[in-house]
């Protein structure tokens, strides 16, 4: 996984790791995270998130390629992603937060905004904590039937 | 030859007389008409217009990516960088409830703005920016297929022999903020 930085000098420098999922390029802010591992089957008594079932993807089933479990800080949670491939420094300044009526429906708090990288990709930034606190007991329980 | 035979039944000054009278006639008529500029677009095969006091900027997308936001709402095509600003692209078909035909390209987007709102909308094709007088508008137009439609449209006109719904944007920002 490769480092890069958008700007040689940030006031509010924030690390984000790259993804994308159904083809939409997601990040998520390191600070955030606790640890990544690799899906493992002993997860029961834990609270693993399915991005397109809580963000309600159009897709029935999304494929993942090289599937990770990234873990909140100070939570049980875990957010699946897939395939990690980068990680580059932004200026928190550069997230620009979307409109109300972009918002997820279901849950709203799940994004922190959109950012430009400096290839040119548009980027929608998850939070994590607001991904994860409006987690719902069928989702948990549907996901730990998966497992 | 025309103006020969002319001044043989009328003087100079009576021919120079007219002309001034047709020229102050032109302009008084160029001052009464007031002319509005609109945007004239087209989706599928059908026109429609916004005013150009709440068009920021035409652009072309077809080459752009747009980024699908999971969970927005269905009119909603996505996201797209414009130099640096990101926006929101709507999809009229489904705002406006249309049905897709083979026809529908949507290579432009319209970036159209009012008050705080302001979005990309997604359009076929730009057919023309142009004025028309004040005169020409009509209000309270009955063309709409369907009640999404008839909601957001303001005003019309008649262009070519086609009827042109001009879509309302303040009207359309509330529908989308709601």
């Amino acid at each position: 996984m490769k480092h890069s930085s958008t700007a040689a000098q940030v006031a509010n420098p924030l690390e984000i790791l790259l993804f994308h999922l159904a083809g939409i390029p997601f990040g998520i802010v390191v600070a955030q995270v606790d640890a990544m591992t690799y899906p493992m089957p002993d997860e029961h008594g834990l609270t693993i998130i399915n991005i397109p079932q809580r963000l309600s993807f159009p897709e029935q089933e999304v494929t993942y390629s090289a599937a990770r479990i990234v873990w909140l800080k100070g939570s049980n949670s875990g957010v699946m992603i897939d395939n990690p491939e980068r990680m580059i420094t932004i200026d928190a300044s550069e997230i620009q937060p979307l409109a109300n009526y972009l918002l997820n429906r279901r849950h709203p708090l799940a994004y922190f905004g959109a950012f430009t990288t400096a290839e040119d990709e548009t980027v929608l930034l998850l939070d994590l904590q607001g991904l994860s606190a409006t987690e719902t007991i069928t989702e948990t329980l549907s996901m730990e039937d998966e497992v | 030859m025309e103006e020969q035979q002319l001044a043989d039944v009328v003087s100079r000054e009576q021919l120079q007389e007219w002309a001034k009278q047709r020229r102050e006639r032109s302009k008084t008529v160029a001052v009464q008409e007031q002319q509005v500029k609109v945007v004239l677009f087209a989706l599928a095969d059908v026109w429609y217009a916004f005013f150009c006091a709440n068009v920021r900027e035409i652009i072309e997308i077809s080459k752009r990516p747009v980024i699908y936001v999971p969970g927005s709402p269905e009119f909603i095509a996505g996201i797209i960088n414009i130099r640096g600003v990101i926006q929101s692209i709507i999809d009229p078909y489904r705002l406006l409830k249309l049905a897709y035909n083979k026809e529908s390209v949507q290579r432009h987007a319209i970036i159209i703005h009012h008050g705080e709102f302001q979005s990309g909308i997604r359009v076929d094709y730009i057919e023309e920016v142009m004025d028309i007088p004040q005169s020409a508008l009509q209000s309270g137009v009955d063309w709409a297929i369907n009640d999404t439609l008839r909601e957001l449209i303001g005003q019309g006109f008649t262009y070519r022999d086609r009827h042109v719904a001009i879509l309302d944007v303040s009207k359309l920002a509330q529908f989308i903020q709601r």
